[in-house]
C-alpha cells in the first residue's frame, strides 16, 4: 500500500520540471503522506481506508509547485524568453573574449604591448561583466514570477511574509552587485597599473574591494543577521584596512594599533548587547 | 464556519509559524496538531502547507534540515529564525487589533437593529 502512495505522489510530480527544489518537495510530500497512512492504520482504520484518506489530503499540487515558484518558470514561454535572454548576454560575452585577442593582436603588432594589455584586459572584464550579468539576471526570474503569483496574496498573514520575500529579491541584487564588484576591481587594477605601471600601491584595490564586499553584505543583510556578521567584518576586515594604511602612511610601526583597536571595538559591540538585552528584561 | 475554514486557509502561514514558536516539527505533525487542536473540524491539504512552508523559507521566517527515518521519503523538520518570531509578533499584534476592530463594529450593528 506504501508503493501505491509512493506510485501516486510520484505521479502528481510528472509533469513537475526535474529540479532540486520540485525533487525536495516531492520527498517532503511523501514522508507527510507516508507518516499520515501509517498513524491512521496505527489507529485502526483498514489500509484501504487509509489509502483514501492520504490521496483526498493531498490537495492541489499545483499550489505547492506555485510557491516553490517553479510552475511559471516551468512556463515555456517565459523560460524559452529566459534562455534566450541568458544566451545572448554570454554570446555576446564570448565574442568581447575573442574580440579581445584579436584587436590586442593587432595592438601588440602595430602599436605597443602596454596598448594590446590594456586592450585585452578591459574587453575580457566586459566579457565576464556580460556573462556574469546575464547569468545572474537571468536566474532572479523566478522570484519577479514568484512576485507575480503573489497578487493573490491578501490577507494579513501573507502579506506579512510577502514583505520578507522581498527581502529575498534584495538577496538577488546583492549578488549582482558583488558579482560586478570584482571584474571592476581587475579591470581598475590593471589599467592603472598598465597605464601608469603603479603595480605596487595598485594591488591594494584588492584588499579595498574585500572591505567593499563585506560592506555590501552588510547593507544587504538582514536586520536579524546583521549583529553577528558585523562582529565577523570587523575582523575580516581589519587586515586588509591594515595592510592600506600601512602602504599608503608607510608607519608599519603605528598601525598594527588597528588590532587592539578592533578588539575594543568587538568588546563594545558585546557589552552594548548585554546592556540591551538587560533593558528589554 | 465557511468564514472560519476561509481564514484558517489565508493564515496558514501564522497558524505553522505558531506552532513552530513552541519547539521544532516536521509537516504531519503540524496538520495533526491544528486538526485535535480544531477538534477534528480543520485539517490542511498537504499542497496547503508544504506550500506554506516554501513561503514561510523564502520569506526567511522559518529554517530546515532533513530527518534521517526512512530511506526515500526524509522528514523535513523546521524550525524559526529570529525573523520568523519577529513576523509572528507583528502578525499577532494585527490580528489582536483587526479582532477587536470587527467585534466592534458587528456589536455595534446588531444593537441597532435591536433597538428597531
Amino acid at each position: 500500500m506504501k508503493d501505491r502512495i509512493k506510485t501516486h505522489v510520484e505521479g502528481l510530480f510528472q509533469d513537475a520540471p526535474h529540479t532540486r527544489r520540485v525533487r525536495e518537495a516531492r520527498e517532503e510530500l511523501l514522508a507527510g503522506c507516508l507518516d499520515k497512512y501509517e498513524d491512521l492504520t496505527a489507529h485502526g482504520r483498514s489500509p484501504e481506508e487509509a489509502y483514501e484518506d492520504v490521496i483526498s489530503g493531498i490537495g492541489d499540487v499545483t499550489e505547492l509547485l506555485r510557491a516553490i515558484g517553479e510552475l511559471d518558470a516551468a512556463d515555456p514561454i517565459s523560460w524559452e524568453r529566459q534562455r534566450q535572454k541568458r544566451a545572448l548576454f554570454v554570446s555576446f560575452g564570448v565574442f568581447l573574449y575573442v574580440l579581445a585577442l584579436g584587436a590586442t593582436a593587432l595592438a601588440v603588432g602595430y602599436v605597443s604591448a602596454q596598448l594590446g594589455g590594456v586592450i585585452f584586459f578591459i574587453l575580457i572584464a566586459l566579457g565576464t561583466m556580460l556573462v556574469v550579468y546575464g547569468m545572474v539576471s537571468t536566474r532572479t526570474e523566478r522570484y519577479t514570477t514568484f512576485s507575480r503569483s503573489g497578487e493573490e496574496r491578501t490577507t494579513m498573514s501573507q502579506e506579512i511574509t510577502a514583505q520578507m520575500v522581498s527581502g529575498s529579491r534584495n538577496k538577488q541584487l546583492e549578488k549582482a552587485v558583488s558579482a560586478l564588484l570584482w571584474p571592476l576591481a581587475t579591470l581598475c587594477f590593471l589599467c592603472v597599473g598598465f597605464l601608469f605601471h603603479a603595480w605596487h600601491p595598485g594591488w591594494l584595490i584588492f584588499p579595498a574591494c574585500t572591505v567593499a564586499q563585506l560592506l555590501v553584505n552588510l547593507a544587504f543583510a538582514k536586520p536579524g543577521h546583521r549583529r553577528g556578521l558585523a562582529v565577523g567584518i570587523l575582523w575580516t576586515a581589519s587586515a586588509p584596512v591594515y595592510l592600506i594604511l600601512s602602504f599608503a602612511t608607510g608607519r608599519w610601526d603605528i598601525t598594527w594599533v588597528l588590532f587592539p583597536l578592533a578588539l575594543c571595538v568587538q568588546q563594545a559591540l558585546y557589552l552594548r548587547r548585554v546592556w540591551r538585552n538587560s533593558d528589554e528584561k | 464556519m465557511s468564514i472560519a475554514s476561509d481564514m484558517l486557509r489565508g493564515n496558514t502561514d501564522m497558524i505553522i509559524l505558531a506552532h513552530l514558536t513552541q519547539r521544532e516539527s516536521y509537516g504531519y505533525e503540524i496538520n495533526k496538531l491544528i486538526q485535535e487542536k480544531s477538534e477534528n473540524r480543520f485539517e490542511l491539504k498537504e499542497a496547503t502547507l508544504y506550500g506554506a512552508f516554501r513561503r514561510l523559507e523564502e520569506a526567511g521566517c522559518v529554517s530546515f534540515y532533513w530527518g534521517d527515518e526512512r530511506t526515500g521519503a526524509r522528514r523535513r523538520y523546521y524550525r524559526i529564525t529570529p525573523e520568523g518570531r519577529e513576523a509572528f509578533a507583528r502578525y499577532r499584534r494585527e490580528w489582536a487589533e483587526a479582532v477587536a476592530l470587527i467585534t466592534k463594529l458587528i456589536v455595534q450593528e446588531n444593537g441597532l437593529k435591536e433597538e428597531r
